[in-house]
């Protein structure tokens, strides 16, 4: 009883469209929870309380504040109410497009990351806390016994690559708000970010090149498998034991291409204005700056899926825990699906809260400290990674 | 005339013979301290706080008393005439009353400034000051304040040389002397307030500006008086776009350091029944339409129109009119008395001191401009269809049936009239100058922004342009250089 | 780099690190700066979570440092006559010596003959005011003093923050009620 839709198979459909759906609730979530951590987070690192005061009044003289979620709330309202500024630019089309070239990369991006391994919906709803569920275990155990799918949006094989082709349009939306501001100082602010970021691509690129060698895929699925087998029988084969220099070096090429703090001279406010969104005031303004979160997100995202074995929990197998020294813990698939999502969300609250602490740690660097880590720090180390771990790929290493 | 060289702190002088000591001092950067000396008045040399050391002298010398004679030494910044000048100040600081905070002359009173430059020392008057009467009527218009008074006379004298009423004179004398009104008179002189400005402290103030502001806050804007044809130079100090007083300047061809009471009044008495942006058949409308409709006027029936001058215009806005006249081929020119003397007013008709009978500053301006104007009153009405009024007090039954377009900073009959019109400025809110009734040209500063975003000047830049002809200027300097 | 002050041997005034390839490239440098806010981080989550109090900033309208000075410079208060009437002559010395030009006087005159002059208008626009105390020295009558006490120096509204003259001449004034009452972490 196969329908199908355009070609599609329904349930295939309907599965990918629910799943597209929550990933981007999630990414947006997970958004708004950067933009409330950034105050909360810098506040408790700084000794501060942070944001407190904006709150909902409720009867007794009580006030709703929800740990100073409120103020963001509160931000989004008044960036909401803001007069609209319209500069008077040339190109109207491309100054409001300018912002979703910003942040719809890092929301795309994610359709290739795999949230967990694979699911089979018969076998899933069989585990014992879910079985409340109504109508829908009865449905695929009837229908669709062998169903299975990957939690992951968008099986393509050239993942890694699809991922940077579109990230690189990111460097659009910053040059194309800076140009269509018809502001010298956007348009200033515009060249210096598509200098950093074009820049630091360079090396973000080279040091991944490391680890496409060694799992000799460009698929992010299979890339995490690959970092899901074990080396000498006990050691997980994540990207940073192999290739712990890659890492360090994607972290700081990352967090550059995010533009934030030790590199956010391309908005850099305080001293050369807000570059390039100078020229956006209000919601628009508050586009750009939640792009910027949702790639903080998104940067977590590849840490995770490309150095720290994505979803994969050590030793945990399909059918349950197998541990080096021979002991074995079977668990329901619903668990182990389970364990995995929560695995690759905790490790993605991780890098999400390491990215903030650096952010709120470091004080900027000048711009030719910024060009000089780049290309003669990151770069150079990048290729020696990659010569290093050519040669052992060939010398059958691994 | 005769020039005589004199040595002051061993700097070589020259000035013409008969000069005073303190005069020359000043003219070459010396200021000697002084209360009682006032330019524009006959020295009395009572205060002797200006003495100075004249060689071969055995005493100092008062240097406002003492004229220069050829080969004087003179030196004004011995020890002995500094110790001189502080026992003098602590002398007429003995009774003072020291009401700085609040006495309106506090800020520009030059007590307090000579005391600051030439002693700053305590003082050791343990007794009690003599107390005198504080408020003091003069008149509604003059407070006097015995207390600080210190009997410079510079005020008498005042009102014995140039305003000739003399009402006021000093009464007693040493600790008790004040300066008195005869029993039962009132300061009614048409130049009393020139009595504060002269009054070395705050012994004589203004009722009008008691209390209002602090000096130092009055932003001071260099201006003509448009009271009347005599032009007197005057310091507008305004605060916050509000005029709080007017006060002469000195110009030694024109008013010395005279103005009459009612120019000062006429200023800071906001003006009422101005006019207010631009209406066509009474609507508002925008002021391009107006500049518009006045354009294609000017291009159909310039020669079916009479123009009548406003002697309130400046030289500047006159240049520009007479370039529109020429180009429109506008056919009569006229002008008109904008202000008269009304009679039962305060104002004083004319006087041989300042104030004239013409009561608009530019009449001059025009006679040199327009030799053709003829009066108003010689029109003769069906020559014309259409009438450019520019500024109030037409004759409005000179202008029956005509089509008006009125250009004006006040509103009346005419302006209320006309089927054009157009909100003027007046002196205080606009650069340019007047030629006064001697034929002086004085440029004047904008003391005040004007309500409107244009003044005559940009209107008739406008027409001009709207005729296709490049005018001589858009800005009153380049009016101002291209006629010279 | 080092600069010579006279008669002084020639040093370094300046703990400067020297740059070696480890600070150059920045890593351990980064992992150190983080290091020491993490160190940070977790001691106040863990305060929180313990239900202290975790940041050591004073939470300001509900809280005041107990520490400060008796001769803290803090609200603007204007003394009074003995028939209540500020003794403030509206001499305009405060409002012009004010580098924050805050004071906003107006004067009047007064019924009473021997003091001439007195305030219409006296209002001190306390967001604006830097608590330099200039003011306090200026006046000629001491007229205008500062209380020590800091307390409730807010306002949801800009306008709520000029203090007017019956304001200033009261001394412990309800200035603003509406401050939130506790704060929420
Ligand atoms: S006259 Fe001068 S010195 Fe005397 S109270 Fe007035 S300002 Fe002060
Ligand atoms: S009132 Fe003024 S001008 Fe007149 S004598 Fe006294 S100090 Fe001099
Ligand atoms: S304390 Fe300083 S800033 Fe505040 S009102 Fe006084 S002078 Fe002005
Ligand atoms: S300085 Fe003193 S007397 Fe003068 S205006 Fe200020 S408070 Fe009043
Ligand atoms: S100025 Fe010469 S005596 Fe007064």
């Amino acid at each position: 009883m196969e329908s199908t839709f355009l070609g599609i198979n329904t349930v295939h459909f309907w599965t990918y469209l629910f799943l597209a759906g929550v990933i981007f609730l999630f990414m947006f979530m997970m958004g708004a929870v950067m933009s409330w951590s950034e105050r909360k987070q810098s506040a408790q690192l700084q000794d501060r309380l942070g944001a407190n005061r904006a709150a909902i009044p409720l009867p007794f003289g009580k006030k709703l504040a929800v740990l100073g979620f409120i103020n963001n709330l509160a931000d989004a309202l008044k960036c909401l109410v803001k007069e609209n500024f319209k500069p008077q630019t040339e190109n109207k089309v491309i100054y409001n497009l300018a912002i979703f070239f910003a942040f719809i990369p890092a929301v795309l991006s994610v359709a290739v990351v795999p949230f967990a391994g694979v699911i089979k919906p018969a076998e899933l709803f069989q585990a014992w806390y879910l079985k409340w569920v109504p109508w829908l275990p009865e449905y695929f155990a009837a229908n669709l016994p062998d169903f299975s799918f990957r939690l992951q949006v968008a099986n393509l094989n050239v993942g890694l690559l699809f991922i940077f082709a579109v990230g690189g349009i990111n460097v659009f939306g910053a040059i194309l708000a800076g140009w269509s501001s018809n502001n010298k100082f956007s348009m200033m602010g515009g060249m210096r970010s598509a200098a950093q970021m074009i820049s630091y691509e360079v090396s973000m690129g080279l040091a991944l090149l490391g680890i496409i060698f060694i799992y000799q895929n460009v698929d992010i699925w299979n890339l995490v498998q690959g970092q899901s087998e074990l080396a000498w029988g006990w050691l997980p084969k994540w990207g940073i034991f192999l290739q712990p220099l890659a890492f360090f070096l994607f972290l700081a090429a990352a967090v550059a291409e995010n533009k934030r703090m030790p590199f956010d001279l391309p908005e850099a406010e305080s001293e050369i204005i807000a570059g390039y969104f100078t020229e956006y005031s209000g919601f628009k303004m508050l586009l750009f700056m939640f792009a910027e979160f949702i790639e903080i997100v998104f940067v977590a995202i590849m840490v995770t899926t490309l150095f720290f074995g994505g979803y994969s929990v050590p030793w945990l197998m399909a059918d349950g825990f197998h541990f080096p020294w021979g002991a074995t813990l079977a668990l329901s698939h619903a668990s182990v699906v389970l364990l995995q999502v929560f695995s690759f969300i905790s490790k993605v609250f991780f890098f999400c809260w390491l990215l903030q602490q650096i952010r709120w740690s470091l004080p900027r660097f000048r711009y030719d400290q910024l060009m000089h880590l780049g290309w003669k720090i990151l770069l150079p180390l990048a290729i020696l990674n990659l010569v290093i771990t050519v040669i052992i790929v060939a010398l059958g290493g691994f | 005339m005769k020039e005589v060289t004199f040595t002051v702190d061993g700097k070589e002088i020259t000035v013409p013979e008969g000069t005073l000591i303190i005069d020359a001092c000043e003219e070459n950067g010396i200021y000697i301290p002084r209360f009682c000396y006032h330019k524009h008045l006959f020295p009395s040399g009572n205060c002797r706080m200006c003495l100075v050391k004249i060689e071969k002298n055995p005493k100092p010398q008062p240097s406002c008393m003492t004229q220069v004679s050829d080969g004087m030494i003179v030196y004004t910044d011995t020890p002995e005439i500094s110790e001189m000048r502080k026992a003098m100040l602590e002398f007429v600081l003995i009774n003072h009353p020291l009401d700085c905070p609040i006495c309106d002359k506090a800020g520009e009173c030059m007590l307090q400034d000579q005391y600051m430059e030439f002693s700053g020392d305590k003082s050791r008057f343990n007794e009690t000051k003599v107390a005198k009467e504080k408020l003091y009527h003069f008149s509604d218009k003059i407070l006097y304040d015995a207390e600080r008074c210190i009997t410079c006379s510079r005020c008498v004298r005042f009102t014995e040389e140039v305003s000739k009423t003399n009402k006021l004179g000093i009464l007693n004398r040493g600790d008790t002397s004040y300066v008195a009104l005869a029993h039962g008179d009132t300061f009614d002189d048409p130049y009393s307030y020139c009595v504060t400005d002269i009054c070395p402290v705050g012994a004589l103030t203004s009722k009008k500006f008691r209390f209002k502001e602090r000096v130092w806050y009055l932003h001071k804007t260099e201006s003509i008086c448009a009271g009347c044809s005599r032009g007197c130079n005057i310091t507008i100090e305004t605060k916050d776009n509000k005029i709080y007083r007017v006060r002469p300047r000195e110009n030694e061809k024109v008013n010395q350091s005279w103005m009459c009471d009612f120019a000062r009044d006429f200023y800071i008495d906001p003006m009422k029944n101005r006019t207010s942006g631009t209406q066509v058949d009474h609507k508002n409308v925008t002021y391009e339409n107006v500049v518009g409709e006045v354009v294609s006027l000017l291009k159909e029936h310039g020669n079916e129109m009479t123009f009548v001058l406003s002697a309130y215009a400046t030289n500047e806005e006159l240049a520009l009119a007479k370039q529109l006249i020429d180009s429109a081929e506008v056919k009569g020119i006229f002008t008109k008395p904008d202000r008269v003397w009304h009679e039962g007013s305060e104002e004083v008709k004319s006087d041989d001191i300042l104030v004239k009978e013409d009561k608009t500053p530019n009449m001059t301006g025009i006679r040199k401009i327009f030799p053709a104007a003829k009066d108003l009153s010689e029109m003769i009405i069906s020559d014309y269809k259409y009438a450019f009024v520019w500024g109030p007090n037409a004759a409005v039954d000179k202008l029956d049936g005509l089509q008006i377009i009125s250009l004006s900073a006040m509103r009346d009959q005419v302006s209320d009239k006309a089927k054009w019109a157009i909100a003027g400025r007046f002196a205080a809110e606009k650069h340019g100058s007047f030629t006064n009734c001697d034929g002086i040209v004085q440029p004047f500063r904008r003391a005040l922004k004007g309500e409107n975003n244009y003044d005559e000047l940009i209107f008739f830049v406008g027409i001009l342009k709207g005729l296709g002809v490049e005018p001589v200027g858009r800005t009153v300097e380049e009016v101002r250089k291209a006629a010279e | 780099m080092s600069y010579q002050i006279p008669g002084l041997p020639d040093m370094e005034y300046m703990d400067r690190q020297k740059r070696t390839f480890l600070t150059q490239i920045y890593y351990r440098e980064v992992a150190r700066g983080v290091w020491i806010t993490t160190k940070h981080f977790f001691r106040n989550m863990w305060k929180w979570m313990t239900f202290r109090k975790g940041g050591v900033v004073v939470q300001y309208p509900e809280e005041t440092r107990p520490d400060m000075s008796p001769n803290n410079r803090g609200r603007h208060v204007l003394v009074q006559r003995s028939n209540g009437e500020s003794r403030c002559v509206a001499c305009q010395m405060c409002g012009t010596v004010c580098p924050a030009e805050c004071i906003t006087i107006e004067a009047e005159e007064s019924k009473n003959s021997t003091i001439q002059r007195k305030p219409k208008v006296f209002d001190i626009d306390i967001s604006r005011c830097i608590f330099c105390g200039f003011c306090v020295e200026a006046c000629p009558v001491d007229a205008i003093r500062m209380l020590a006490s800091t307390e409730n120096l807010v306002g949801y509204n800009r306008f709520k923050m000029i203090y007017d003259k019956d304001t200033l001449l009261n001394w412990h004034p309800v200035v603003n009620d509406d401050v939130v009452h506790g704060y929420n972490p």
